[in-house]
């Protein structure tokens, strides 16, 4: 009988020691990860404890607070739609996204300072959230938005040395202001423009043209000496039976002047001497198949291994056609990094978060994502894209005084005329600021695109955001 | 430094709760030990009634008054215990410790909660006098085991005449002034029973597993004890019955028969169970999509579970928590609270209190010469570990829920003085197996 009750008592035991097994996980992973993934109702009981936390552009322009009216707490927007997509929108009905999700918990003081959090618990002592400061330039936004504002389409402007995001626009936007966005939101929702959808990180897009740099950077890195050879372009180049035209024959093109002529012919057979392996190898140096690191929700690079199997994808990916698609965002990244040494950074948009007394709480520093290639690989291709704007496609780009270093794209797709890209850097010996402007079926890229780049480089140049 | 008050006082429940751990590695003095260790249980209400006090608008200041009572009455429970018996003094201290930490909590939800089940408190740790005095041994009570089978029935079947309907059971029955659920008591009823019978006819039956004579007083006593439940649809407590009958019946015999007919029984059981009640059928459902039942019949769940997420490892101090999230809370759902408040740090703790208290009652049992009070230590030992695995396992969505109160923790009167009727049956054996003990060193 002993050994029995022996046996069942160690049964007990095992029970509870599982028991506490799952305890541990269940209050340190499990249930922490449920509660961000099912919107956990004790966060909103909060918001009427504690005053929530500002959100302030780089030069401290405000651009989201909450406002004390009698009883209730309001999520206010002064500026409405034009930050909708990086803010969010905070409403106790659709939930928190954008930034006011990802810092929620900075800005209702849950973190950031320990004693002060302490003290927020248990609702006494001051009960004020942190406020956040960007690194968007408030002018810069409001500019990216005016020109952008006719179409469809989404700009991203970004300093390539450190990697903060300068203006982040997406158009169409919405209206954030809680009322105004739970009143509207079934049209919102049901809009066929898709006004939601942050397009410059989250729409994905075949980049046409813009990739050729990519490719450029690709040959340069596996051929060294490729910038000295020639090659003739007949004005289409037949890949397995299928033609691939462009628009004239160029005749005798090298690198430079393939790039600034925008040459099919010559980027096609480029990939196709890569061969799918090492295409796909450089591009996963680029960070294909990754998520960017960002506060915000981040579409990946869309291409599959599959499709650069045959000649035709392989052909079609090298001039960013067919299967390749990439967000705005990824391509600022781009040419930020050939600008920087082939150093990709790390994109952020929140530089300080600062406690009520506006004493700073943390301070973000930049971090390196990737090394995309080698600096003399990316000193070519940037003198390439200096002759784009110089001599080729992008002359619609070029500012008086300062070197522009750029790329256009026109990329082709199912639902009408052609995406207008253009994405660039300058000035193009040390750059301070890097652009790419998408257009939905805006056209050709050198006369839609360019104009708004040129424009919101002169911007950030003048305005001196460097610092 | 008000932050430090509030800090220290929001915590106290949790810093008096591994003071008192490092006491009991500590501290060795004989009998003093013994009363140093019986404050805690009443110093951990004080404080915690203290923080409520200062620090919440909800608890006014007779009620402080009536509380630091109720903790001066715990901590002398324990104390006057230590000082005239020589029972098992922990595994008396570890279920006081754990009743003051629910007094704390239903407190923090609801003052006038907090003082009922103080009330309670002080029937329940009357019942470690009242219940030895009244039998001369545990022998003299298992005598009478065919009187304890009865009148186990008779508890059970009273709700038929007298019961009330509560959350779609029909297991209480209301006596006017106040109500209780009479299975809590018929189950140590039946243990006695089974001990008592078992120990008389455990030879016979492991040597004939299935001589009918032998048997049916058993199946006579647990299939009708659990038709009862099953009528009542009480089917958390059926399921303790059953498997609480089954092992001690198990550990008597220790019979393949005993033990594959239990299993095939409690299968069958389950079976018919999740055919015959549209309920059983959703708990199932829920367990087995909590968060496609987020916003229906799993809420509770996945508020207890956001509960401990929001606890971490140090939880929002005492107070600080959400307990209006949690429907019920006070119930079934109160270590969710207290994980929400005191982190995993409490909730762990907890557990220790629990696993220390069963490991004393198993450690009487196995140290008790004789098998009858070997069997009734064993099981009652058993119960109060299944009862607190049923309950923890379902609110943490380990398990399907079952509605099983925690015992010493969770609110009611029947469960709280039922534990304790439980823990004094198992000081009095443990007293017994002391001077059987003490006797059989002296004579050699």
């Amino acid at each position: 009988m002993s050994g029995l009750i022996r046996k069942f008592s160690i049964v007990v035991f095992a029970c509870f020691l599982v028991f506490s097994l799952w305890l541990v996980y269940l209050h340190l992973r499990l249930g922490p990860s449920l509660r961000e993934k099912h919107g956990d109702p004790r966060l909103w009981v909060l918001e009427n404890r504690v005053l929530r936390g500002g959100i302030y552009t780089r030069e401290g322009e405000k651009v989201a607070e909450s406002l004390r009216i009698g009883e209730k707490v309001i999520r206010c927007y002064p500026y409405g739609n034009l930050y909708c997509h990086l803010l969010g929108y905070h409403s106790r009905r659709l939930g928190k996204c954008g930034l006011e999700g990802e810092y929620d918990l900075y800005l209702l003081g849950l973190k950031g300072d320990f004693w002060r959090s302490l003290l927020l618990r248990s609702g006494s002592g001051e009960p004020r959230g942190n406020d956040l400061y960007l690194t968007i330039d408030h002018q810069i936004q409001e500019r990216a938005w005016q020109l952008l504002s006719p179409y469809r389409g989404a700009a991203v402007v970004l300093n390539p040395q450190t990697g903060e995001v300068l203006a982040l626009v997406s158009t169409p936007g919405f209206d954030p202001n809680p009322e105004n966005l739970e009143k509207n939101w079934e049209q919102i929702r049901s809009d066929p423009r898709h006004p939601v959808v942050n397009r410059a990180t989250f729409g994905l897009y075949p980049p046409g043209s813009v990739f050729k740099i990519v490719t450029a950077a690709l040959g340069l890195e596996c051929f060294p000496g490729l910038e000295r050879e020639v090659f003739s372009c007949h004005g289409e180049l037949i890949v397995a039976g299928r033609h691939l035209r462009d628009l004239e024959p160029h005749g005798k093109v090298n690198l430079k002047k393939a790039l600034a002529v925008s040459c099919n012919s010559y980027f096609a057979a480029l990939g196709l001497r890569l061969g799918a392996e090492r295409f796909s190898s450089g591009l996963r140096d680029f960070g294909w198949g990754e998520d960017i690191p960002f506060e915000l929700p981040t579409a990946r690079i869309s291409l599959s291994g599959e499709s650069l199997a045959t000649a035709n994808g392989l052909a079609e990916a090298a001039v960013g056609q067919g299967k390749v698609l990439v967000t705005p965002l990824f391509m600022a990244l781009v040419a930020a990094a050939l600008g920087n040494d082939g150093v990709m950074m790390e994109p952020y948009l929140v530089r300080e978060i600062r406690g009520p007394r506006n004493e700073v709480l943390w301070r973000r520093s930049p971090k390196v994502w990737r090394r995309v290639c080698s600096p003399e690989v990316a000193e070519q291709v940037k003198e390439a894209m200096v002759e784009v704007v110089n001599s080729g496609t992008g002359t619609a780009a070029s500012l008086p005084g300062i070197q522009v270093a750029g790329k256009t794209g026109s990329a082709e797709n199912p639902n009408g005329k052609p995406h207008a890209w253009f994405v660039a850097f300058a000035p193009a010996d040390n750059p301070c600021v890097a652009v790419s402007v998408l257009i939905e079926n805006g056209g050709e890229g050198g006369r839609v695109a360019a104009p708004i780049a040129r424009e919101l480089i002169r911007l950030a140049l003048t305005e001196g955001v460097s610092e | 430094m008000i932050v430090i008050w509030l800090f220290l006082l929001k915590y106290s429940p949790l810093i008096c709760l591994y003071f008192f751990f490092i006491a009991l590695l500590l501290v060795r003095f004989g009998k003093m030990r013994r009363v140093f260790l019986s404050l805690f249980p009443g110093l951990l209400l004080a404080l915690g009634s203290a923080a409520l006090y200062f620090f919440t608008t909800s608890l006014p200041f007779w009620g402080l008054v009536c509380l630091g009572i109720v903790a001066l009455f715990l901590s002398a429970g324990c104390f006057s215990y230590v000082w005239c018996r020589r029972g098992d003094f922990l595994l008396l201290l570890f279920p006081a410790v754990l009743t003051g930490i629910g007094l704390v909590f239903l407190t923090r939800i609801d003052f006038l909660l907090g003082l009922r089940q103080s009330c309670w408190v002080v029937l329940g740790l009357l019942s470690l006098w009242v219940l030895p005095s009244l039998l001369k041994s545990y022998r003299f009570f298992l005598n009478y085991k065919y009187l304890l089978m009865v009148g186990g029935l008779v508890l059970l079947g009273s709700p038929f005449l007298l019961g009330i309907e509560a959350g779609g059971a029909r297991n209480w029955i209301s006596l006017g002034f106040f109500s209780f659920q009479p299975s809590e008591f018929a189950k140590i009823l039946m243990i006695a029973f089974l001990a008592g019978y078992l120990d008389e006819n455990r030879w016979v039956l492991r040597r004939f597993p299935g001589l009918g004579r032998y048997l049916s007083p058993l199946l006579t006593g647990c299939g009708l004890s659990l038709l009862f439940l099953v009528l009542q649809h009480d089917l958390g407590m059926a399921f303790l019955f059953l498997v609480t009958f089954w092992v001690i019946v198990l550990a008597a015999t220790g019979h393949i028969l005993h033990l594959w007919g239990g299993l095939l029984l409690f299968l069958g059981g389950a079976v018919a169970a999740y055919h015959c009640f549209p309920h059983v059928q959703e708990r199932i459902a829920v367990f087995l999509d909590l968060w496609g039942h987020a916003n229906t019949g799993g809420y509770q769940v996945v508020q207890s579970i956001f509960a401990l997420g929001n606890g971490g490892v140090f939880g929002w101090g005492l107070g600080n928590g959400f307990p209006e999230m949690i429907p019920e809370v006070h119930t079934d759902f109160l270590f969710s609270l207290i994980g929400e408040e005191l982190g995993l740090a409490g909730t762990l703790a907890v557990v220790v209190l629990y696993v220390i208290t069963v490991w004393r009652g198993f450690q009487i049992s196995l140290r008790s010469r004789d098998g009858a009070a070997r069997l009734l230590a064993f099981g009652l030992t058993f119960s109060l570990a299944v009862q607190a695995l049923v309950n923890l396992g379902g609110v943490t969505g380990l398990i399907p829920l079952t509605g099983v109160p925690l015992p010493f923790l969770s609110y009611g009167g029947s469960s709280l003085v039922s534990s304790y009727i439980i823990v004094a049956l198992l000081l009095k054996v443990s007293e017994e197996v002391g001077e059987a003990g003490v006797r059989s060193h002296q004579e050699v």
